[in-house]
């Protein structure tokens, strides 16, 4: 397992099926970790499970959801969540997280990362559902901030007060996704340095890199293409006081190479080191 | 008392994406992100992505019924049957169990005559490919059944017997490749199939009718005893090349 105490670079990568051919090969990595989609292996006990337990051999795994709905108002699918529990027993991950935001109702299932309203209400919800996750898995879970292109008028916080308020009141720890960071900054008109700086390092687990479009009035986080350089910048400045925090690449759509998505992280790596190596 | 609750909200949110069913007070509470100059605009950004990821969800289970329909006929299907089955799966790969029977729905549109059998074998497929691999009882055991013709045959659970009224399984496995590969295949006859999994790798087999209907029979919990006594077999042959099949196949996991 990761041992926080010494300054150890942490980088990772997301485990992606068209990448099992290569991994098989059992090539030599930069990379120490994977992160696996929980529900890719969940419910799988075939191709996908056998891989992520012939990698957990070798390497510490995070597991990172993207159905749990945190923002549900109907409570958290219970099913999910026993699925998740097998799943966790079996593999051993050291992060467990899900993204901050819901993902449709029992009756439809958007398999989005949907916005909401920043309220007491909303507040109040997640974490209930926060606390009811933890206590069926056992574990503190890990949040994930996710990019936005709405705004509501609502809102009674901003979204960095309302991710510190959620993990204040649940203890949850915070996956820090940089490159949404930088979407949502870009297309709310705030200061993305204003949002980091805002968040304790204390409270980070783990942090996300990916890369986005840019859709001429927008920018949509598509996690399929390279680091932009000015979410590099924000990486750079996060990093210089967060050495022990582990981060990782994201690639979902039009997946390259696994060795393209791996120079993502060794420039991650490159970063890293020009603060940290040798201390 | 703000009575826009997050319920309500999430109700209002959904239907705009999933029924368009438009709500003022949703739309009147949306700040479009950076240029987009409506809360339609921003709506859509979550509206295109809903129709997209079901479609590629479908497409990903569905490679055979894709390749014989082409990318405009699938992706317009595909669309259709969004709109009238929402996802009630919290895992995306589980969407689309009844997307055989809504191709048969459609079938004089569509005018492909085999298409929900391909639709079918796909989903087996792709069941198969998430079965655990199961354990196999040894040949040697099999001749217990010599002793006590009333033992039945437990199958393994990575074990599907599929049949059809066309034969698909020759176009399934060009659905890589090039349609001008199929194109003067002849489905227009039956087709029995065992799919199944064996050291970890996924097998399909075409047998014939007669040891495929003794085949299903046995995975039904049938008793050899029972199977001689119901059936009229002309040739005896055929339940030699069951037990041959069943041998070297490892697809049954246990007598009982």
């Amino acid at each position: 397992m990761i041992n926080s105490s010494q300054k150890t670079c942490h980088p990772g990568v997301g485990l992606r099926s068209t990448h099992f051919p290569y991994l098989e090969s059992e090539p030599e990595l930069n990379i120490k970790w994977f992160e696996a989609v929980s529900e890719n292996y969940m419910d799988s006990l075939g191709r996908p499970r056998l891989m992520l337990r012939k990698l957990r051999r070798n390497h510490p795994i995070a597991l990172h959801g993207v159905s749990m709905n945190l923002l549900s108002t109907e409570g958290l699918n219970n099913a999910y969540l026993k699925n998740l529990k097998t799943l966790i027993d079996e593999i051993e991950p050291f992060i467990v997280s899900d993204h901050l935001c819901w993902t449709g109702n029992r009756a439809s299932n958007i398999h989005d990362l949907l916005p909401f309203p920043y309220t007491k209400d909303s507040l109040e919800i997640v974490i209930n559902n926060i606390d009811h996750a933890q206590n069926k898995l056992g574990r503190t879970l890990v949040i994930e901030n996710v990019s936005t292109y709405m705004t509501f008028k609502q809102s009674e916080f901003l979204e960095w007060d309302f991710l510190l308020e959620v993990t204040k009141k649940t203890d949850a720890k915070l996956l820090l996704d940089i490159n949404n960071v930088y979407v949502s900054a870009k297309n709310h008109h705030f200061n993305p340095l204003t949002y980091l700086n805002s968040i304790p390092k204390n409270r980070v687990a783990q942090i996300h890199l990916a890369g986005f479009t840019d859709m001429g009035n927008f920018l949509f986080d598509t996690h399929s293409k390279p680091v932009y350089p000015e979410v590099w910048e924000l990486f750079s400045h996060y990093i210089k006081e967060a050495h022990q925090v582990p981060f990782m690449m994201e690639w979902d759509e039009d997946i390259p190479e696994f060795n393209v998505v791996e120079a993502e992280v060794v420039k991650a790596i490159e970063i890293w080191n020009q603060y940290h190596q040798g201390q | 008392m703000n009575t826009f609750t997050l319920k309500n909200f999430q109700k209002q949110f959904v239907s705009m994406l999933t029924s368009n069913i438009e709500s003022l007070e949703l739309v009147n509470d949306i700040i479009p992100a950076g240029n987009l100059e409506s809360a339609h605009e921003a709506i859509g950004a979550h509206k295109n992505g809903y129709i997209a990821r079901l479609t590629e969800a479908l497409g990903e289970t569905f490679e055979g019924t894709w390749f014989s329909m082409g990318d405009e006929l699938f992706f317009e299907i595909c669309e259709q049957y969004i709109k009238r089955h929402h996802s009630i799966e919290y895992n995306l790969s589980n969407y689309g169990l009844n997307f055989p029977l809504f191709l048969e729905e459609k079938k004089d549109y569509i005018n492909i005559p085999f298409i929900q059998d391909m639709a079918r074998f796909d989903w087996l497929f792709k069941e198969i490919y998430h079965e655990e691999q199961h354990s196999h009882i040894l040949t040697s055991d099999l001749l217990r059944l010599q002793e006590n013709l009333h033992l039945r045959l437990l199958f393994g659970n990575a074990v599907r017997l599929y049949d059809s009224q066309y034969a698909i399984y020759q176009i399934w496995k060009e659905r890589k490749g090039s349609q001008d590969n199929v194109i003067h295949h002849d489905f227009e006859r039956p087709e029995f199939i065992i799919l199944y999994k064996n050291d970890n790798n996924i097998f399909a087999r075409n047998v014939p009718k007669i040891q495929f209907e003794i085949l299903v029979k046995l995975q039904n919990g049938v008793s050899l005893n029972s199977i001689l006594e119901e059936t009229i077999i002309e040739n005896q042959d055929d339940f030699l090349k069951v037990f041959q099949i069943i041998g070297s196949t490892n697809i049954i996991s246990n007598l009982f």
